[in-house]
């Protein structure tokens, strides 16, 4: 089984800054900044909030998030200077380093499975369907059971679409690590969601 | 929704679905007023930003023009580390190149950069470290650094505050240390690398040669160091290198205690005449002023504040050198007692070689101790540098030690930050700094 990205996964949120606002921005234009944070922040707060999941405490997310963006306004003139095409990816690699710093210095992901359970159940959506708060509960236990490291790998992959290059430079690893790696999170996956599935009615 | 029909379907709606938290409406302001704040660069950095401005600036084109090989590079970076450059600062990553004088922070991580192709070089947590000024050379600001230099035809230089190290083909590791009287983490450190702790207030560098040999620069003089060799650079004293550290430590410790002992007082007497003219100037009884033992008259016009200004400090002077002398003394005796080991045959060695002596033997005993791991020893020589480092209990002028001239200047600073205004609190800390300019000018003399 392979797991490809679903369109719905970031829906409109695929898209780049235009070259003009990006240049705007990098000269230093403050509106064009706002812009950028604008066009981006929601997948800045999605691979954080993922990233630092089952400790998802909002306030760590937005601050994370926040120096994402600060530290993309210091060095934002250097982007593009050493051949990186998407800010995106150039944003996304930032947040992950952050957040990897983050999880290295908490420990994170090494919360009893009744810690994750009881965090995902209680952030529960009141819209959400018995089946799909299921499903999801499985997914954050298998993410969270994933090491930050693959976690990393396989969020800016599958969800966000990087590319195993763009992973590799993110994550300072070398390209066979992050198939590796990407491989193994995606069976871990599997092999959480397998149950789940053929449990279902 | 419907039902998936695949697993693989299945397993991507979950991830489709899969929630992740929002931004907060206002976090593009927020984000926007932190860039506002964050742009600043520190005021103590300023005359260094905007020389790094120009450098990098000029820099950037040069590379960007002839492609020349840059300066640094860096091969690894772990924990927070930043470069500062065009008076704003980012975070350092892998393979960042490096411009002649931007600088790198490291607060709590470290970084691993190749400098020219010539020199590897590791820096450690809280240092400041830059690329330059000139080829092929490097400052080290703060903080702890070690480099891998290979031969080649020019020399390769690196900078301290206090001196430079010239090598033509080596590995040595420096250590550039800014110790305060209050940051008694920093005195411990100074301590463990065979600086007295007491003794040295200000900047020092401790240079250790692995391989090869270096030379060490300094205004007071040059001298070369071999390997397993240390040298301690301290201004105001020429260098003088020995093995793993015995050279390290001051000849004289009490000098240099007497020295901070004496700038402190100085800052003391001034902060105290600023405390009882203000309270002056409101109005208030100058006998609320904080006891001490030299009366502190009352201010009342600004000339008559100048006078006692000066007044004080010569008798907070005086005091303290006798003070000092009294502590040398005292600390003597007790030596002369408790290690006559140290006066050996020299019966006519004075107080204060004698201090000096133990101060030696035990820091260097100390250093061979923590090397084998010799845990008694340890403990033995620790005690020798406590008696040799603090003032007997005996010491009839106990109380006006180093660490009390301390406290009464903290206790000081806080009753002239109830006093003084916002602006004025900023002037005070110009004069302070321009006090302690000129005090580090009068200590190099």
């Amino acid at each position: 089984m392979s797991l490809t990205h679903s369109p719905a996964a970031v829906g409109a949120d695929r898209g780049e800054l235009d070259e003009v606002t990006l240049r705007r921005a990098q000269a230093g234009d403050r509106e064009a900044f706002r812009v950028l944070v604008d066009t981006y922040k929601r997948r800045v707060f999605a691979l954080l909030s993922r990233m630092l999941f089952p400790r998802r405490r909002q306030a760590l997310v937005e601050d994370l998030a926040q120096e994402t963006f600060l530290r993309a306004y210091r060095s934002l003139d250097t982007f593009g200077r050493q051949g990186q095409l998407h800010l995106s990816a150039w944003l996304l690699t930032i947040a992950a380093r952050l957040a990897l710093t983050e999880t290295g210095r908490t420990r994170l992901g090494t919360e009893p499975l009744e810690t994750i359970a009881h965090t995902a159940a209680s952030t529960a959506r009141a819209d959400e369907s018995v089946e799909r708060a299921r499903w999801r509960l499985a997914l954050e236990v298998a993410v969270a059971d994933l090491a930050p490291e693959y976690r990393a790998a396989f969020l800016l992959r599958e969800v966000h679409g990087l590319g195993y290059e763009d992973i590799a430079t993110a994550l300072g690893i070398e390209l066979g690590t992050v198939k590796s790696r990407i491989a193994r999170a995606r069976e871990q996956l599997r092999e959480a969601l397998s149950e789940v599935w053929h449990g279902s009615p | 929704m419907d039902r998936p029909k695949t697993e693989a379907e299945f397993v991507e709606r979950v991830i489709a679905d899969w929630s992740a938290s929002e931004p907060p409406a206002d976090f593009t302001d927020k984000v926007l007023a932190a860039t506002r704040r964050g742009s600043k660069s520190r005021p103590g950095w300023k005359p260094f930003a905007v020389a790094g401005i120009l450098a990098a600036a000029a820099g950037i084109a040069l590379y960007v023009q002839s492609r020349r090989e840059p300066p640094g590079v860096v091969t690894f970076v772990d924990g927070a580390v930043e470069v500062e450059s065009r008076g704003g600062r980012s975070p350092l990553s892998d393979g960042s190149v490096l411009e002649a004088t931007q600088r790198v922070l490291t607060t709590t991580g470290r970084v691993e950069m190749s400098l020219l192709k010539r020199a590897r070089v590791s820096v450690g947590p809280g240092s400041v470290f830059a690329v330059g000024p000139g080829l092929p050379a490097a400052r080290l600001e703060r903080g702890r650094a070690s480099f891998d230099v290979l031969p080649g035809k020019e020399q390769f230089r690196v900078d301290t505050p206090v001196g430079s190290i010239v090598v033509t083909g080596t590995a040595f590791e420096i250590e550039v240390l800014d110790i305060r009287p209050e940051d008694e983490d920093m005195q411990r450190k100074a301590l463990g690398l065979g600086i007295a702790a007491s003794a040295v207030i200000g900047i020092a560098a401790v240079v250790h040669v692995s391989r090869g040999a270096v030379r060490v620069e300094t205004n007071d003089g040059n001298a070369p160091v071999r390997a397993g060799q240390q040298v301690t650079l301290i201004p105001g004293e020429s260098p003088r290198p020995g093995d793993g550290g015995q050279s390290s430590l001051s000849p004289d410790p009490v000098k240099r205690a007497q020295l901070a002992a004496v700038g402190l007082a100085l800052e003391n007497a001034r902060l105290k005449s600023e405390v009882s003219a203000l309270k002056a100037r409101a109005g208030e009884s100058p006998a609320a002023s904080p006891k001490t033992d030299v009366a502190t008259p009352p201010g009342k016009a600004s000339g008559e504040r100048e006078r006692i200004r000066k007044n004080m400090t010569r008798e907070e002077r005086e005091f303290v050198k006798d003070a000092q002398n009294a502590v040398l003394t005292a600390q003597a005796q007790e030596l002369r007692k408790f290690c006559p080991e140290l006066v050996g045959d020299n019966a006519n060695i004075g107080d204060n070689e004698l201090v000096a002596k133990a101060a030696t033997t035990a820091i260097s005993g100390l250093l061979k101790a923590k090397a084998t791991e010799d845990k008694e020893a340890m403990e033995r020589f620790t005690k020798l540098l406590a008696g040799a480092n603090r003032p007997s209990a005996a010491a009839p002028l106990e109380e006006r030690t180093l660490w009390q001239l301390t406290q009464e200047e903290a206790k000081l600073r806080a009753e002239l930050e109830k006093h003084v205004s916002r602006e004025r609190a900023a002037e005070v800390a110009e004069a302070n700094r321009q006090f302690n300019l000129s005090l580090g000018n009068t200590r190099d003399e």
